[in-house]
């Protein structure tokens, strides 16, 4: 099979991936662990994913492991249960019920019955605290009294920061995913933007969502067209009578899964035949992101990134949004650390994968800038989102009938 | 300020708690009070947000600066603050709700929906400023679950759309034609947005499953929202889920379909059942009665009637900012029903491995439960035409 066929891990893969998870756990003496994190345990699981776990559209789901007995148990309502079998755990799954005043006292019974005899030497279960709110840890203390609790992000921080070249391999198609979708979009809206009925800003984000399926994509998570006064914004509700306008920039933000692994995109094409001050702008826009990847070496600082945009800012006098951080890293979510920004200081190093994001303004102060992803390596950065290059700024044009 | 009703049920739980200040972290929280809907936020939690409500001052949004101006494309106060990249967000946010809090020295929070992150640094922050925190969770839940007349005319709305569109997408079906369950997931989304249905991702959720994928509530996994190349068979079941939100209150539906002009005798059966037990639950669905309560009643009735009911997951649960959320009616729920909650029915029958629901809307009123999302009668499923 192609490298590029393989879309989820193969079995050796998850199990470097163990290996990886258990040596460091082991080295911090943590015996045993509760996640309930999407990212995590799709990270910690190699590879399950669950529906909307983030936006409780599902009852929590959690995952829990002993690294003294390699136990492993994903406890979910029994509406998720055939899940796990779907995607291969080789693990066992819990099924519980809501019987207790809420999910999350359902969920902390049901599993601390079943181990609650397990691991009684150590009696310290490390935890997610960032993605575990505080009526579910209050939960697991009160059904698995004596215990002791300790957070265990620092940890899986620092295992997700460096991927394995598997995780490199999923989120490259994932990259591979948002293009191929974006570019059917413009494809779709080529010959029908200008057209006097109009084509709608809704379907050309839509067009993006089903190609992403079409090509294999599991999920899409943010979706977003911005143009006009709303393309000052990071994000914004799509108008859903909304349509294109001629001689303007157009940035669809989006972000997009493979197996449980991100990539985030953001794309800006310009409606109609650009002249000279949307080339200047767009080409401003190169300038600094140039400034950034060049930035992105193994040996800095995440922040060193965010420094040289600003210093080739000022040399030139492009002006940049300073609302945000210029990237950040992917991996089992759509941002994660390490963050190109004035606060954080990671050093960076190879095997990290980060998104690289810097926006300038077009005329109308519209934000305009494409998302790339990329592979931190000893020397240059590797390109991950290489599908098609888009640093010529792309003129989306035309004035036929549907294409269909 | 846009939303008078919703800032007088905040206020309330201030002044029932003798609070200086409430401060909201849960993202649906915050989105409750005080209309911010920015739905990466679920997905980019190192972004945090909050929302302040004090005594003697107007209420408060504080989002990081990229959010800035989307928070306030929703928000029902002109109060919207940013914080900047100086430190880490957690810590600038911190930082900027204590100075904004003070001089308030009892301050009720959402904690339990907080992340225990948040919430040590909010408790180490507050402490040190000398604050008393008060739990403030199950009073947030509470007024929650019991909507103002705008949300239940929104989730009415919402609701009603939302079986439109599904019957949007059904009067295409033709016996035969297959089609894939791609699109017919496919299908229900541009349904949607035929009908001024905001585009939206994450849970902007729609999908068919069919055939044997019946024998799994999430099929296709993990492609929840894009299904499969499952080709439709003569008679085959389609069950469509579909969820839409629309100014930031949520519709979540279940209907199905019969890929024949006619059901067969199972078919029949099964529908039989699911009629019966959305009776049971109308007539079970009273004001003051306990969720737990309802649940075992209907466990009992289903066994004594042979319903094949699903007993294992909850029979319903409701529907507001969010697309399922408490009280449940659930083996366990300890909330009572009340008016104006606005429940999602869904119980689910199993006929040999097979999976069969069809998911109604009500809203509780003094007199009962009044059904909100019947765009046609769901007594009889939808059945296909035979040909084109």
């Amino acid at each position: 099979m192609g490298r590029m066929n393989q879309t989820c891990f193969t079995k050796d893969e998850k199990n470097e991936l163990e290996r990886k998870v258990q040596a460091q756990f082991n080295s911090k003496k943590i015996d045993s662990i509760i996640t309930v994190g999407s990212s995590n345990i799709t990270y910690l699981s190699g590879g399950m994913v669950f529906p909307y776990i983030d936006q409780a559209l599902v009852h929590p789901v959690a995952l829990y492991i002993c690294f003294k007995t390699n136990r492993r148990i994903l406890a979910c309502t029994f509406d998720l249960s055939d899940i796990p079998a779907q995607l291969g755990w080789e693990g066992e799954t819990l099924i519980y019920e809501l019987t207790e005043a809420t999910p999350e006292k359902s969920l902390a019974v049901a599993l601390s019955r079943l181990i609650s005899d397990e691991d009684l030497s150590g009696n310290m279960i490390g935890a997610d605290y960032e993605a575990m709110t505080g009526g579910q840890l209050d939960a697991f203390k009160e059904a698995l009294p004596g215990r002791m609790w300790t957070s265990v992000d620092a940890i899986l921080r620092d295992l997700r920061l460096i991927k394995t070249s598997a995780e490199v391999r999923l989120l490259e198609i994932a990259g591979r995913m948002g293009d191929r979708g974006f570019i059917s979009a413009v494809n779709h809206a080529e010959g029908t933007v200008l057209d006097t009925l109009s084509y709608p800003m809704w379907e050309y984000a839509e067009r993006f969502r089903v190609h992403v399926g079409e090509f294999g994509g599991s999920g899409v998570g943010n979706l977003s067209v911005l143009r006009g006064e709303r393309g000052r914004d990071l994000y914004s509700a799509t108008g859903t009578r909304e349509t294109f306008n001629a001689d303007e920039f157009i940035r669809m933000e989006y972000s997009v899964h493979n197996y449980g692994y991100w990539t985030t995109g953001a794309r800006t094409v310009y409606v109609g035949y650009p002249e000279s001050p949307a080339e200047k702008a767009w080409s401003d826009n190169l300038i600094l992101r140039k400034a950034a990847i060049h930035s992105l070496k193994a040996g800095k600082m995440a922040s060193d990134v965010y420094t040289a945009v600003t210093a080739a800012s000022e040399k030139t006098g492009i002006g940049f949004w300073h609302a945000t951080d210029v990237g950040h890293g992917l991996g089992a979510s759509e941002r994660e650390a390490p963050f190109l920004a004035p606060y954080d200081h990671t050093e960076l190093a190879p095997g990290m994968v980060i998104v690289v994001a810097v926006y300038t303004y077009a005329i109308d102060q519209a934000l305009i800038g494409n998302k790339d992803v990329y592979l931190v390596t000893e020397e240059e950065p590797k390109l991950l989102t290489w599908y098609k290059n888009w640093d010529d700024l792309y003129a989306l044009h035309g004035t036929s009938a549907r294409h269909g | 300020m846009k939303n008078v009703a919703m800032y007088k049920k905040v206020k309330s739980i201030v002044d029932e708690n003798h609070l200086d200040a409430l401060v909201l972290g849960g993202t649906y929280n915050i989105q409750y009070a005080t209309g911010v809907h920015i739905p990466c936020a679920h997905a980019q939690t190192d972004l945090v947000m909050f929302a302040v409500f004090a005594v003697g001052k107007e209420p408060m949004v504080l989002v990081p600066k990229c959010w800035e101006s989307v928070a306030r494309q929703t928000c029902y106060f002109t109060n919207v603050r940013s914080y900047g990249l100086d430190n880490r967000p957690l810590e600038m946010a911190t930082a900027a709700l204590v100075d904004w809090c003070q001089p308030a020295k009892r301050i009720g929070t959402d904690d339990g929906n907080m992340s225990v992150t948040v919430n040590a640094q909010l408790a180490h922050a507050f402490e040190r400023a000398g604050v008393t925190l008060v739990p403030c969770k199950s009073h947030i839940s509470k007024a929650r679950s019991i909507k103002t007349d705008e949300e239940v005319a929104l989730l009415t709305a919402i609701a009603y759309k939302t079986d439109h569109v599904i019957n949007g997408h059904f009067h295409h079906l033709s016996a035969d034609r297959p089609k894939t369950a791609s699109s017919i997931s496919e299908s229900l989304r541009i349904h949607s947005q035929e009908r001024d249905i905001e585009i939206s991702g994450y849970n902007a959720c729609s999908r068919a499953v069919l055939g044997e994928s019946l024998s799994k509530f999430w099929a296709y996994a993990p492609k929840y929202g894009f299904a499969d190349c499952e080709m439709t068979k003569d008679n085959d079941t389609i069950v469509a889920h579909v969820l839409n939100t629309e100014n930031g209150y949520w519709s979540n539906a279940t209907r199905m379909a019969i890929s024949s002009d006619r059901m067969s005798d199972e078919q029949e059966r099964m529908y039989a059942a699911l009629n019966q037990l959305r009776d049971l639950l109308l007539s079970s669905l009273r004001i003051g009665r306990k969720c737990s309560d309802i649940y075992h009643e209907m466990i009992e009735h289903s066994k004594k009637e042979s319903l094949s009911l699903v007993n294992n997951i909850p029979l319903g649960f409701c529907v507001g900012v969010s697309p399922m959320e408490g009280p449940f009616l659930s083996p366990g729920e300890e909330q009572t029903v009340e008016a104006s909650m606005v429940l999602v029915l869904n119980p689910v029958v199993k006929y040999g491995t097979y999976f069969y629901r069809s998911s109604d809307t009500v809203v509780i009123k003094e007199d009962g439960p009044e059904v909100v999302n019947w765009y046609k009668d769901w007594r009889e499923p939808y059945l296909a035409i035979l040909a084109l």
